[in-house]
């Protein structure tokens, strides 16, 4: 079957203006977030509800068209680009919240759902839904579950896959299947619980069931600044010890600082080594009790500098910073390029100074706005894609950055996913059978590998048995 | 005896040494059958190697921990090996910086809960008898307690796991950090499979801070259907670290309903969660007696239990929180009043029979009820007598289960022969 005959019976399907093949329409699928690597498909499909979703998927399956899912765009690891997967199935018009249910707690959403609409939708009830990914103002319900989406949040309410009760997948083979749903303790497998954070790879999501929580009835937002960044890590430590459980544990670095400030004018101080942005919430009842807790034991880790929001409008204003960082730090470079890894966090001073030699051996400007009290790391390697040289010691400095994670115990991703841009090292954190389950769970799904293929699992020959080819290359 | 009884038992021998392998007795019954071999490994290698062996040699083996919760899922339809896990029970590592523990299977929840007590942390899962509980029953078996609401259930807490396999490997999966995505999650898929798709080794848990008090209340009410209504009253004028109903017949309410409700954490926050249910409940005409528990852990451990201790048979009901009340009338009102009922804010009911004949009634009227509305009734233990009056029909598990089809898949490719308690997961040949 023609590409042309191909989009005709799409288009009969999704509609004239739901599929894009001519060249210039394709060129904002030609990456995510991640944009060391592109590529376009040969047709974007963009259906108008998961029936007609599920239909694109029978077309493809009957033809054994390999198929990349498509939501905001907004992932960092390369998922969505296509690799021996000629259609993208963007999902950015499944955007109904269908049923919000809130004496249970529950929403029921489409997939292209924009994270930040569930908790807007509900937030006059006095519920929201937790996960709070920076980029919660453009990132899909879809996108989430499946890279398993974290945020600054989650380290006290959990990440997508403790708060997502069920979802509907369509199959590689045209299937619709429902797994989990409203109510808790379906008898079973938890496949719930694998679909999130299968990256695309399982199938399409069309819709899913999410737990909503109740909105915190109060806050402290604290900014505590410091000399070095060996100091802010010990507070993370110290915190964490006195046994607090904190909203939020944030920390920026020197050189976020001032791309921040730049953007926003906050006030933030310029000559910091590093800052940490905490939140407590909860009753209101002991929360200042908590609050001065952690404000001495900041200053007992040397903190110069212990700041409260006064109001909301400064607390929004705090987190505007630290949300918006990445966008802030295009001011410093024509280019950057956020990595995710994952330490224990009493490794989190090790990791950072051995991030500062990596920015010094390899001439990078490495900034650092993270997770703390998650031991989630994001440094932000900032760089000008025209200067090849650059690109390779960027793609050098990660990798380097991503060993020193896993040699320190850790992981090589906390958030963002593997996608295309983590695979290689893969087999640095699993041994070839463990690899090998993994891929059979796949096959459980996708027995064919026509979703998303090529992500998430490494399948050169050398790693495990496998008859899938190699990746090809799509720089 | 057979030739291939024989070769079987010098190579089990082999592997765990001579002192570690005996024959099955009426010690090791399952749902009515007994092994003839009970091998007790000495560490994962031997786990793995011995149930290699077992599946090459197309024998039915099925893991045991405490040996508590034997009793879950559909009878195996044969049981030739025990791979007793009790000698794997070290704590190998806690992180208190990490807030992190690996521990094996053996481990009891109690056991482990001594060791991290002077860090003040905790695992926050209770499930009824917690101190007994092994970790690989914990697992297998999916427990949780009373605190679920606040504190999640073994899939919220769990960061890795690694387990032996019927091919002999041993297969790791998740890690020990508390944020992770690097691959499938593949330890999700081992929570609550009775053991199905590979026999645990070694898990990795997050931990939490143990709360500085906890304090709960016990009020007393009128009728199932209000306590329903009243419990989530009660949750959304301020939030509880765990809710539960309880009915007539059981502690801490022999007389008749009631909820217990309890709130963890700073002082002034427990205290200030307290007088506001108080002052709730004064003003609902269901609201009648309250008792107030200093040690609201004591209240808690106790409630855990309510529902779950039978001489026949426990249901276990899912629906939604807003129809919690309606299930336990209905329950209630099926099982003549025969039945000893108890639920969660999470739209969980326990209901424990001693009876198998009001268990059959009440999964025969209800369970379609439950499953057309996406919400499920099914056996969670029963005696083998009971069992045996359950299923095939109506059958432990229901009969509506989404993915089943991917189940029965993950099945085969986790477990290719059915080695692993063939006969106890829905979809199981
Ligand atoms: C400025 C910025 C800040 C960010 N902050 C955070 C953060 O704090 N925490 C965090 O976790 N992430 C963060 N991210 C990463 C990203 O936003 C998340 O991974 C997000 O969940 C991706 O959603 P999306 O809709 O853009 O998905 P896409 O980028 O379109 O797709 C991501 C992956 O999901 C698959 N996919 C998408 N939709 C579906 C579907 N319906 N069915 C099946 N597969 C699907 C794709 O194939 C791809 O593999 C950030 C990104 C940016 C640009």
């Amino acid at each position: 079957m023609t590409a042309s005959n191909l989009a005709r019976a799409l288009r009969a399907i999704v509609g004239d203006d739901g599929v894009l093949d001519g060249d210039e329409a394709l060129l904002v699928y030609e990456c995510d977030g991640y944009v060391l690597e592109r590529g376009t498909p040969e047709l974007v499909v963009l259906p108008r509800t998961p029936e007609e979703a599920a239909r694109v998927v029978r077309l493809l399956a009957a033809r054994q068209i390999a198929f990349v899912p498509r939501g905001a765009g907004t992932g960092l690891s390369g998922g969505t680009l296509p690799l021996d997967a000629p259609v993208m199935i963007g999902l950015s018009r499944l955007k109904a919240i269908e049923t919000i249910d809130v004496r249970n707690r529950r929403v029921q959403v489409q997939a292209g759902v924009v994270n930040l609409n569930v908790s807007r939708a509900v937030k006059d009830d006095g519920l929201l839904y937790a996960p709070d990914p920076s980029s919660q103002a453009a990132c899909t319900i879809g996108g989430n579950i499946a890279e398993n989406s974290g945020g600054p949040h989650t380290l006290k309410y959990g990440v997508t896959v403790n708060h997502v009760l069920g979802v509907e997948i369509v199959l590689a083979s045209g299937k619709v299947v429902q797994l989990g749903g409203a109510t808790e303790d379906l008898p079973g497998y938890d496949l719930v619980g694998a679909a999130v954070g299968s990256e695309g790879t399982f199938g399409l999501i069309t819709r899913a069931t999410l737990r909503l929580v109740r909105a915190p009835q109060a806050f402290r937002t604290l900014l505590a600044v410091f000399a070095r960044v060996d100091d802010a890590s010990a507070a993370v430590s110290a915190i964490i010890a006195a046994g607090l459980v904190p909203a939020a544990l944030e920390m920026m670095d020197t050189l976020i600082l001032q791309a921040v400030e730049q953007a926003f004018g906050a006030g933030l101080p310029l000559d910091a080594g590093a800052v940490l942005l905490i939140e407590l919430d909860g009753p209101e009842a002991g929360l200042d009790d908590e609050a001065a807790l952690v404000e001495t034991l900041c200053r007992r880790c040397a903190s110069r500098e212990v700041r409260r929001a006064a109001s909301e409008a400064e607390r929004a204003l705090l987190w505007k910073c630290r949300k918006r960082a990445f966008g802030a730090v295009g001011r410093l470079a024509r280019n950057y390029c956020t990595q995710d890894g994952v330490v224990p966090r009493t490794q989190l001073p090790e990791i950072l100074r051995r991030i500062t030699r990596t920015a010094e051996r390899h001439r990078l400007r490495i900034g650092n706005v993270f997770h703390a009290g998650d031991g989630n790391i994001h440094p932000i390697i900032l760089f000008d894609e025209r200067d090849n040289d650059e690109v390779q010691r960027v793609l050098a400095a990660g990798r380097e950055i991503l060993e020193a994670c896993v040699a320190l115990g850790g992981s090589l991703s906390g958030e963002h996913g593997i996608g295309v841009e983590k695979i290689a090292q893969m087999p640095l954190l699993f041994a070839p059978d463990d690899l090998d389950a993994m891929l059979r769970l796949r096959r459980v799904f996708d027995p064919d590998q026509r979703a998303n293929p090529h992500k998430v699992l490494p399948d050169s020959k050398s790693c495990i048995e496998t008859r899938t080819p190699r990746r090809q290359a799509a720089m | 005896m057979a030739a291939v009884t024989v070769e079987v038992e010098k190579r089990l021998t082999a592997i765990v040494g001579a002192g570690y392998l005996r024959h099955g007795d009426d010690r090791d019954g399952v749902d009515g059958l007994c092994p003839a071999w009970v091998v007790s490994p000495g560490n994962a290698a031997e786990v793995a190697a011995v149930l290699a062996l077992g599946a090459d040699s197309g024998l039915a083996v099925v893991a045991r921990g405490g040996g508590a919760h034997l009793d879950r899922g559909a009878p195996p339809r044969a049981m030739d090996m025990v791979i007793d896990m009790g000698r794997l029970h070290a704590i190998v590592e806690h992180e208190p910086g990490d807030m992190r523990v690996t521990v094996e299977p053996g481990c009891t929840l109690g056991t482990l809960e001594a060791a991290l007590a002077p860090s003040g942390q905790w695992l926050p899962l209770d499930p009824a008898g917690a101190p007994d509980v092994s970790i690989g029953g914990l697992i297998a078996a999916d427990l949780c307690g009373p605190l679920r609401p606040s504190q999640g259930r073994v899939r919220d807490l769990l960061l890795g796991l690694r387990v032996a396999t019927p091919e002999g490997r041993l297969v790791s999966g998740g890690g020990k950090v508390v944020k992770n995505v690097a691959g499938y999650d593949l330890p999700k898929l081992h929570v609550g499979a009775l053991g199905t798709l590979g026999i645990v080794v070694e898990a990795s848990f997050r931990l939490r801070p143990r709360p500085r008090s906890e304090h709960a209340l016990v009020v007393h009410t009128t009728g199932a259907e209000e306590t329903g209504r009243l419990a989530l009253d009660l949750r959304d004028c301020c939030e509880p670290a765990w809710l539960e109903i309880v009915g007539p017949g059981l502690d801490p309410a022999p007389a008749g309903w009631a909820l217990a409700i309890g709130s963890a954490g700073h002082p002034a926050a427990t205290a200030a969660a307290l007088a506001a249910w108080q002052h709730r409940v004064r003003s609902d005409p269901a609201g009648g007696e309250i008792e107030l528990h200093e040690d609201g852990g004591a209240l808690r451990a106790a409630v855990a239990r309510a529902g779950t201790v039978a001489t026949a048979c426990v249901l276990r009901a899912s629906t939604l929180p807003t129809q919690i009340g309606a299930l336990l009338v209905a329950i209630d009102e099926t099982a003549n009043g025969q039945a000893r009922l108890a639920a969660s804010i999470t739209g969980n009911a326990h209901a424990a029979f001693d009876d198998v004949a009001g268990a059959l009634r009440v999964v025969r009227t209800l369970r379609p009820r439950l499953e057309g509305a996406g919400g499920a009734l099914i056996v969670e233990r029963a005696t083998a007598a009971a069992k045996h009056v359950l299923h095939p029909d109506p059958g432990i598990w229901g009969a509506s289960i989404g993915g089943l089809a991917l189940m029965q898949e993950l099945r085969r490719m986790f477990d290719p022969r059915n080695t692993l308690a063939p006969g106890r997961f829905p979809g199981d040949p």
